[in-house]
């Protein structure tokens, strides 16, 4: 079910985190960028990734205490 | 999760909570007017459970103990998991300790203990940590009714709102970084006008330095002009005194000068003017010296009337050549019918010689005939005259001696012997005379030839030295020679062109003219140096001007390096700024990679949220609306569109009335609550609406409670906080707050 698919990424009842969702996403971004005819610049990728996860770490701003 | 029981002791409003017996199916209002403690409930109940409420995170719990007191507790009883009866028990003060445990109930010992132990079970009995107890079993009053977009809530529900803040927060870091980024521009900006109100004028240097090139290439035309002209001058200078110098001195020799002096001095003279005209000729400058003016001509005049007197060194020549012959010089034949003086002279002398020979001969012989005729005539007459004396017997013996050597007849002898001594002594003083004569004679005509030796000779010299001898005297011996064609000639050259050599007069006025025209060529000179000296001085002026020129372009280019140089630290102040631009740009593109990275989360969470709803929404919706409404969209750009089946199209949500737009919004997050109960499969779970039913009408409200127990099985127990209820029995428990009261005991 797709909403197992959301709901149930963690063992047990629980919607993915943000780094999860996050980290999913850039991966397979950084993977479908890899595959494009566009440049891509790997090191500004991860800047913006590391940057994304600094931000979403409990310190970071984008972190819902 | 369902709660059974829920007790405390100052915490927030309440100095003592004691709530038991609730409903583990059914409906529990909580109601009372603003301030009244409805909220607290169920803050105490997130409290107990993660140690945290709505309003205070677990930094600031302490703000949870009721104002005044020193610590507070609580203590909940709920079934958890496997549905297994817990209970927790919390407790905090003001220093901060913070305290708890939970106990499976009937159990004594704690299940777990300390805060986060506590946490961490609760969580895994529950099913669910505390951001998911917010945004799934407490629906606020302010997420379901706000007026804020309904976006909003779907971000918080949807768990897009971190990448929201995050979002807005690199936005606004970009924002920076561009407001950095356009400083440094702006600055790059200013410093590149600086730059351009330099005017650089690449290409005036270029043009200076040409310009510099031809103007040094000038001073060196000038300066070599210069030069040239001073050495040319120098040499005029030279050659004008040289001119005057052997003009003075041709006019000082006087007549005195020989030919090849005359020669000499306007060879002299003819050189320092040629000289003078070679220089002059250099210059292009209008002078008389050019064509080494009248000096010149009249030094070619001269040296043309002294040429003439090659006609009269010819006809000396020729008669040289007669003169030769009578000098013996010559080897022609007709030597032998004119025969040369000196060899007539020689043979004169030779007869001369031999005459003088024979004279002495003849003395000779006259000498020795007179001594012995009168040896013999003495001897004779001692002997005769005087035969007694002492010298006769001396003569005698000698006599005797002499005639025992010769003969016995000595007086004969003696006799004849004086005889014939006599005789030839006459003899010989007769010839000696006649010989004498003779040598007198001859003497004479040696004389006489030798004279005319001398003279031949002489004319000989002169004509041989005529070139090097004083020309008047030359001139005046050559009209004196016996030679016609010569004579003529040479009186011919002295009353033209010789007289100014020869003739006094002549001379005198020729030394006049000359005299008169070396001060002209002076004058000359000296006006011509004056111009050499005027032409210098332009060219200096010129050579001025180049100088002063050089020395302009030199500053103008000084100000063009030096603006360069500015130019160039100007540049280097941008170039320096480069780091720093690159790295704003550098910052500003990890920023927007890291914006469409979140913005693409966000996408794929709220593809992943709409397939949720898509089904939950259809399931809950047409319950809470009575089947008014069936089905939520959210588009893209989260805007919530609903099913209408009155219409039977979707329906913008500002197509709706407010009541109609917060109960659709409050069905959105009963559905989520329904998909993580369905989807957690914990079992039964409480939900807790805090005033859900703000601009609901009466009849809404009653239908929405009345819904609520048929959104799922599992959502049994409902906390429902409003302010009062028109229909109270519509709750299994209703639960009276009071503005008034600080302990509330409810058992159910």
């Amino acid at each position: 079910m797709a909403i197992l698919s959301w709901l149930t990424s963690k063992q047990r009842f629980s919607r993915k985190s943000a780094i999860d969702e996050f980290k999913e996403f850039a991966h397979s971004e950084e993977k479908r960028q890899r595959s494009s005819d566009s440049d891509f610049d790997k090191d500004t990728f991860q800047q913006a990734v590391q940057l994304v996860m600094q931000k979403l770490s409990p310190s970071g701003k984008g972190h819902k205490s | 999760m369902i709660i059974h029981s829920i007790k405390a002791t100052n915490v927030l409003k309440y100095a003592s909570l004691d709530i038991t017996n609730l409903p583990e199916n059914g409906k529990i209002a909580i109601s009372g007017a603003n301030e009244s403690g409805k909220t607290a409930i169920v803050e105490t109940i997130a409290f107990a459970l993660f140690g945290q409420t709505f309003s205070n995170d677990m930094d600031h719990i302490t703000r949870t103990i009721r104002w005044g007191e020193s610590s507070c507790t609580s203590e909940i009883v709920f079934t958890g998991l496997a549905n297994t009866r817990y209970t927790v028990t919390r407790s905090v003060d003001k220093q901060g300790t913070h305290s708890a445990e939970l106990f499976l109930t009937g159990n004594d010992t704690p299940y777990a203990t300390g805060p986060q132990a506590v946490l961490d079970e609760v969580i895994k009995v529950s099913g669910f940590d505390f951001e998911q107890y917010l945004e799934s079993l407490y629906l606020a009053q302010m997420e379901i009714t706000s007026s804020e977009s309904q976006a909003e809530t779907i971000r918080a529900i949807a768990g897009a709102s971190p990448f929201e803040a995050i979002n807005r927060d690199l936005q606004h870091e970009i924002d920076l970084e561009q407001a950095s980024l356009e400083t440094i521009e702006q600055e790059q900006a200013r410093i590149q006008n600086q730059i351009e109100a330099l005017d650089l004028q690449q290409d005036r240097l270029t043009e200076i330095d040409n310009a510099r090139e031809q103007a040094n290439e000038q001073r060196r035309i000038y300066t070599n002009e210069i030069n040239q002209i001073q050495q040319t001058s120098t040499k005029i200078r030279d050659a004008g005194t040289a001119i005057q110098e052997s003009g003075h001195a041709l006019t000082a020799a006087g007549q005195s000068l020989s030919v090849t002096q005359w020669q000499a001095y306007l060879a002299a003279n003819d050189d320092a003017i040629e000289h003078m005209r070679t220089q002059v000729d250099q210059l292009d400058m209008d002078s008389a010296l050019r064509s080494g003016g009248e000096l010149k001509h009249y030094n070619d005049k001269l040296k043309a009337r002294l040429a003439n007197f090659d006609q009269v060194e010819e006809q000396a020549h020729d008669y040289r050549t007669q003169l030769s012959g009578q000098l013996g010089e010559s080897s022609k034949s007709d030597a032998r019918e004119h025969q040369p003086l000196t060899t007539l002279r020689s043979r004169l002398k030779l007869r001369l010689f031999g005459q003088r020979f024979l004279k002495g001969i003849l003395l000779l012989l006259l000498t020795i005939s007179a001594i012995v005729a009168l040896l013999a005539g003495l001897s004779w007459l001692l002997t005769t005259q005087f035969p007694a004396s002492s010298m006769a017997d001396m003569v005698w013996n000698g006599l005797y001696e002499m005639a025992a050597m010769v003969n016995s007849d000595y007086l004969l002898n003696v006799k004849t012997t004086t005889l014939v001594a006599v005789i030839l002594a006459v003899v010989f003083l007769v010839l000696s005379l006649m010989l004498g004569y003779k040598i007198n004679a001859t003497r004479t005509e040696l004389n006489v030839v030798s004279e005319r030796l001398r003279t031949v000779q002489a004319q000989a010299d002169l004509i041989d030295n005529m070139r090097d001898r004083p020309l008047p005297d030359v001139i005046e011996a050559l009209t004196k020679l016996d030679h016609p064609g010569l004579h003529n000639v040479t009186e011919r050259f002295k009353d033209t062109d010789g007289g100014a050599f020869v003739t006094a007069s002549v001379y005198a006025d020729h030394q006049q003219h000359l005299n008169n025209l070396l001060y002209e060529n002076a004058n000359q000179t000296a006006e011509l140096r004056e111009l050499i000296a005027t032409r210098i001085a332009d060219l200096q002026q010129l050579d001025e001007e180049q100088q002063q020129k050089l020395a302009q372009l030199n500053r103008e280019i000084e100000d063009i390096e030096a603006r360069q140089k500015e130019a160039q630290d100007l540049q280097n102040i941008i170039a320096n700024m480069q780091p720093r631009l690159q790295e704003h740009q550098q910052r500003i593109r990890v920023r927007t990679v890291a914006q469409q990275l979140t913005d693409g989360t966000c996408k794929q969470i709220y593809t992943h949220f709409n397939k949720v709803l898509s089904k939950y929404t259809a399931l809950v919706m047409p319950k809470l609306t009575e089947g008014r409404y069936k089905q939520i969209q959210i588009s893209d750009d989260l805007q919530v569109r609903v099913f209408s089946t009155e219409k039977n199209d979707f329906a913008d949500m500002d197509e709706l009335s407010s009541g109609t737009q917060r109960q659709i919004m409050l069905a959105l997050r009963l559905a989520i609550s329904k998909a993580l109960v369905e989807a957690g499969q914990q079992g039964r779970q409480f939900l807790i609406l805090d005033e859900p039913f703000a601009f609901f009408d009466r009849e809404r409200i009653r239908s929405t409670i009345n819904a609520l127990s048929s959104i799922d099985e599992n959502i049994t127990q409902f906390f429902v906080i409003t302010q009062e209820f028109e229909a109270p029995d519509q709750f299994n428990l209703n639960i009276e707050c009071s503005v008034d009261k600080e302990e509330l005991v409810i058992s159910g």
